[in-house]
């Protein structure tokens, strides 16, 4: 059964890292993997393309000025196997993003792109308007992970996600679950005890905890996954890790967001200890 | 109330639309797609132009679409000016950048901001035209392209002034306008909800009752030769009272329902309380009411109208051919656009004083016929 | 692309995908209609739909609702709004709301099929391309036709035929179908239903009875093929055009429906020669059209006339209008005579 899911997280929490690493260690894991970066800055599928960045569904639309792809100049296939597309979108302060990712969505559809053993939307997750949404509509991604650090603001954008799958699920026919919370360590005293109680606060769990490591810039540095450039780093396993966690998860929660006095209240809690 | 059953009244870009395309010199763009461009062109009659979006510009901003739709139209028209739709408003661009360097006037009108007369108010305003103050004549306002009535209206307007020795200064906004037209300090209006607010308003020519009381303020602007005017007016309430009195002696008066825009159903209700003793069952306003010695709510959708008829059917119906089509059994007079469906060819207007003779007449000719059965 | 020319032609490619999708679906009867996005999206379409109405003596108005929406629900998202309106629709009883997103609500983003999907008691179903920017009348009216295809399911095939895609904004569209109709009852068919014209959801829900679909035009192809692979059911492109084209017409149906159609074109073969018989003052007359500004079809049932009143083309002929769509069946031929002869007395 195909298994489709979705990474939010704030912008710059290593979204995109923990999205290539994942679609990296579940391929060599024995599954078939598409990735798709919903994000216009183009790159969540970068270091699974050793680098290159790859057209996007909608240059390739805005190049010929009509719809007629071919699944093979929108998906690329990179390390082991793992196919990407990116959905590009305008420059900043141009144009809708947002509508730039429903318009791949119905290409995608289209072409009948959207098939794997896993696909894995990473997603800008700050989101600001309905067509960041489109993963979770019905027919998209089922479980969503949210990707944070300890840090206050990506707590914060990690709640307004929760809000946004809370409403999502009040829907008759939605079936978009939260399963779970990834925390992307920034190195802060106590993050993995904060983020795994933020995690059950929102009525989730925390099913992996990837700690900062220097391999990961290194890894970057060649323009590889950590799971390929140092296979058998610590981090690599612990890639290796959440994919299992992933694959086994049946975890599927309706959030209940936190009051914004409650989520400062939570992290000025640690921050004090 | 979120919702609505069929709106009868045009968003805020037509209104604006219909302010520019006043102009025979302005070159009127609305930046946004076809259906948005399609309405406008329709109603207004008037040759607009459109950046036609698609998706892919509302992805990607609208920047060039803009830029490729002005530059095939410079040089055609003294002035061009962009209005934008929802979308472009909604995506929030800036387009200072893309049009440097060009005098193009720029305006955010949206639907969803309010209706026609805002859209419309706010596109007179924007355009900053001075005013002379040396010019001794009268401006008219408050025609529009999208008025049935005010080709007529207009022409009326004029034989009254010229007819009281006034010059006729500039028409907001009937088509013939120039960008550079002098504009003078006074202006009369022919429908007040439709106010450009260019120079000192010395009052509505709409409605017989109030014109004398222009025709003063006016002398006291810049004076006039009033006697003919005045010979005019009397002639004209003489002969509407006779023909109402006539109607009288056969006929009870109608009860009245009224539907268009507050000012000018007030003031024809005031006549038809006036001349004909009718009774004034309600004024449904397109636009918000404002304060009336008659029952005046909104009507700017179906179902207003349609709870008026349902607690009672007016024997005498003004307003659109939506409100004709829910009242098939009432006597009708169309004032107020759309007017569908009848043939209309000669210049009526329905302000002045040939314009209160044309009212009156219709609706004692209605009310006849439907007597008649 | 710059327009400054009008009138246009709402039933062209001008229009809005609004505009097209309405003059389906405010076809359905007991159907209730729902624009998401501002009110003068709405007005718009209420107003133009009016004026072709009454150009047609048809005084109802057609119903559509907004949702109305204004500046706050553009920032803050319309889906709360849409499930609201949604909710006081369904209470007025009508057996199917369709909602057609707007330009507006596409751009902001809202899940408007995700809201349609909810349990309504009664088919919602959201037509999600109609009012995006691009697109046309057609695409708006052609998406609206798939979607309302939806709502039906196969069945066996009782010998009648569906009538698929009539233009409602036509001027002429009770005439075309009237024809379209005659012509098949002379080999004993019947209709089963109009997809859609007046036609009821439970007369929708039965489309898949009929063995043939007829499409008003080649343009609606990509229909046929779709209600071909879905309901199983074969298609003819188009409602009959000229004299030739009206007797391969019946052939053709007959054939599909597995019936012997030579009494029938004998029948209306007859009934043709006697039409033009009537017409014997235009034999020998130069006229003046332009082959190039016409469809394929068109062209092929102006020359056929051409040729069987040896008339000619002539740059200085009198003029002549060719309507697009070129009238339908050999009534339509009838109708279209008289106004030639009426040019060329002129």
């Amino acid at each position: 059964m195909m298994k489709q899911i979705a990474l939010y997280g704030k912008g710059g929490i290593g979204k995109s890292t923990t999205s290539a690493n994942l679609s990296a260690a579940l391929s060599e894991q024995g599954c078939d993997i598409l990735q798709i970066g919903c994000d216009p800055k183009r790159d969540s599928t970068r270091m699974l393309m050793h680098g290159r960045l790859i057209p996007t569904v909608m240059d390739l639309v805005r190049e010929r000025g009509d719809r007629s792809l071919t699944l093979n100049e929108v998906v690329y296939e990179g390390y082991h196997g793992v196919r990407c597309v990116e959905a590009g979108g305008p420059e900043p302060g141009v144009g809708c993003a947002g509508r730039g990712i429903i318009a791949t969505f119905q290409i995608l559809e289209k072409l009948g792109a959207l098939h794997a053993d896993v696909v894995v939307y990473d997603v800008l997750g700050d989101v600001v308007c309905g067509g960041f949404a489109m993963p979770m509509r019905e027919g998209y991604a089922e479980e969503v992970y949210l990707v944070t650090s300890g840090e206050l603001m990506s707590l914060y954008a990690a709640n307004n996600i929760c809000k946004a799958i809370s409403r999502l699920s009040s829907r008759a026919r939605s079936r978009c679950r939260l399963a779970g919370v990834i925390c992307n360590a920034k190195n802060l005293p106590r993050e993995e005890e904060l983020v795994s109680e933020f995690a059950e606060k929102i009525g989730s769990t925390m099913i992996q905890f990837i700690p900062r490591d220097q391999v990961v810039q290194n890894a970057e540095l060649n323009k590889r996954t950590v799971v390929e450039y140092a296979p058998a780093s610590r981090q690599a396993e612990v890639y290796r890790s959440l994919a299992r966690q992933i694959l086994n998860n049946r975890r599927l929660d309706i959030p209940i967001p936190l009051e914004m006095d409650d989520l400062e209240a939570l992290a000025y809690g640690y921050l004090r200890e | 109330m979120p919702e609505c059953i069929n709106p009868l009244w045009p968003c805020a870009l037509t209104g604006a639309a219909a302010c520019l395309a006043g102009f025979r010199d302005v070159g009127v763009i609305i930046h946004g797609s076809s259906g948005c461009y399609f309405y406008p062109a329709t109603v207004l009659h008037a040759p607009l132009h459109c950046t036609c979006l698609n998706e892919e510009d509302i992805i990607f901003g609208t920047e060039q679409a803009l830029l490729r739709t002005v530059e095939a139209l410079e040089g055609r028209y003294e002035r061009l000016a962009v209005l934008c739709t929802c979308v472009p408003t909604i995506t929030g661009e800036d387009f200072g950048k893309v049009l440097k360097g060009r005098d193009i006037l720029v305006m955010e009108s949206p639907g969803f901001i309010g209706e026609y007369e805002a859209g419309y108010k706010a596109a007179a305003q924007l355009l900053g035209l001075k005013e002379d103050s040396s010019s001794g004549k009268v401006n008219v306002d408050g025609l529009s392209l999208m008025d049935p009535f005010s080709r007529g209206d207009g022409i009326e307007v004029e034989r009254m002034l010229s007819l009281a020795g006034i010059r006729v200064g500039a028409r907001f906004f009937a088509g013939d306008l120039s960008i550079s037209s002098p504009i003078a300090p006074f202006t009369v209006t022919t429908n007040p909800d439709l106010a450009s607010g260019i120079g000192r308003l010395l009052g509505s020519l709409f409605g017989l009752p109030g014109i004398p009381g222009v025709l003063k303020e006016i002398d006291r602007s810049v004076g006039v030769e009033g006697e003919r005017l005045e010979t005019e007016i009397r002639d004209a309430e003489e002969r509407i009272s006779a023909a109402c009195d006539k109607y009288l002696r056969r006929f009870e008066p109608p009860d009245v329902a009224l539907f268009g825009q507050f000012s000018r159903m007030a003031a024809l209700a005031e006549m038809l309380d006036e001349y004909l003793d009718a009774t004034i069952l309600g004024i449904g306003s397109r636009n918000p009411p404002g304060p009336s010695p008659y029952r005046s709510f909104q009507a700017r959708e179906i179902s207003s109208v349609e709870t008026m008829f349902s607690e009672e059917i007016p024997e005498l119906v003004l307003g659109s051919s939506f409100e004709q089509s829910l009242s098939p059994e009432s006597a009708f007079v169309g004032v107020t656009p759309p007017l569908r469906g009848e043939v209309r060819l000669h210049s009526r207007p329905m302000a002045g004083i040939q314009g209160s003779l044309a009212f009156m007449e219709s609706v004692l000719n209605a009310c006849i016929n439907r007597q008649k059965g | 692309m710059i327009w400054k020319h009008w009138p246009m032609d709402i039933s062209g490619n001008e229009g809005c995908t609004l505009t097209g999708a309405l003059s389906v679906t405010t076809e359905v009867a007991n159907s209730i209609t729902l624009i998401h996005g501002p009110a003068g999206c709405a007005h718009h379409n209420v107003s133009l739909l009016q004026a072709v109405h009454l150009a047609r003596d048809r005084i109802s108005m057609p119903r559509i609702r907004s949702t109305d929406l204004k500046e706050e629900e553009i920032i803050f998202g319309g889906e709360n709004a849409l499930e609201e309106a949604i909710r006081e629709t369904t209470r007025m009883g009508p057996d199917l709301i369709c909602v057609l997103s707007t330009c507006v609500t596409g751009t902001i983003g809202d899940d408007v099929g995700g809201v349609c999907g909810g349990d309504w008691g009664i088919p919602v179903l959201a037509l999600e391309n109609a009012g995006f920017l691009g697109g046309g009348f057609y695409s708006g009216s052609l998406q609206a036709l798939i979607s309302l295809a939806g709502l039906c399911n196969p069945a066996a095939g009782n010998g009648t035929v569906n009538l698929i895609g009539e233009k409602s904004l036509e001027y002429e569209v009770e005439e075309q179908y009237l024809e379209t109709k005659r012509l098949l009852a002379l080999m004993g068919v019947g209709v089963n239903i109009r997809f859609v014209r007046h036609t009821s959801l439970p007369e929708i829900r039965r489309m898949g009875e009929a063995s043939l679909n007829v499409l008003r035009d080649p343009g609606i192809s990509a229909l046929g093929s779709h209600l071909q692979a879905r309901l199983s059911i074969p298609y003819l492109d188009s409602f009959p055009v000229g004299m030739e084209g009206t007797l391969r017409f019946l052939e053709k149906a007959g054939d599909y429906l597995d019936l012997d159609s030579s009494r029938a074109i004998k029948t209306e073969r007859t009934h043709q020669r006697k039409i033009l018989s009537k017409f014997s003052q235009l034999k020998g007359k130069r006229i003046r059209l332009d082959p190039s500004l016409l469809a394929p079809n068109d062209r092929e049932g102006a020359f056929e006339l051409l040729d069987a009143l040896d008339m000619a083309l002539d740059p200085q002929g009198f003029r002549v209008p060719v309507p697009d769509p070129f009238p339908v069946g050999t009534s339509g031929l009838l109708r279209l005579l008289h106004r030639w002869r009426r040019f060329a007395h002129a």
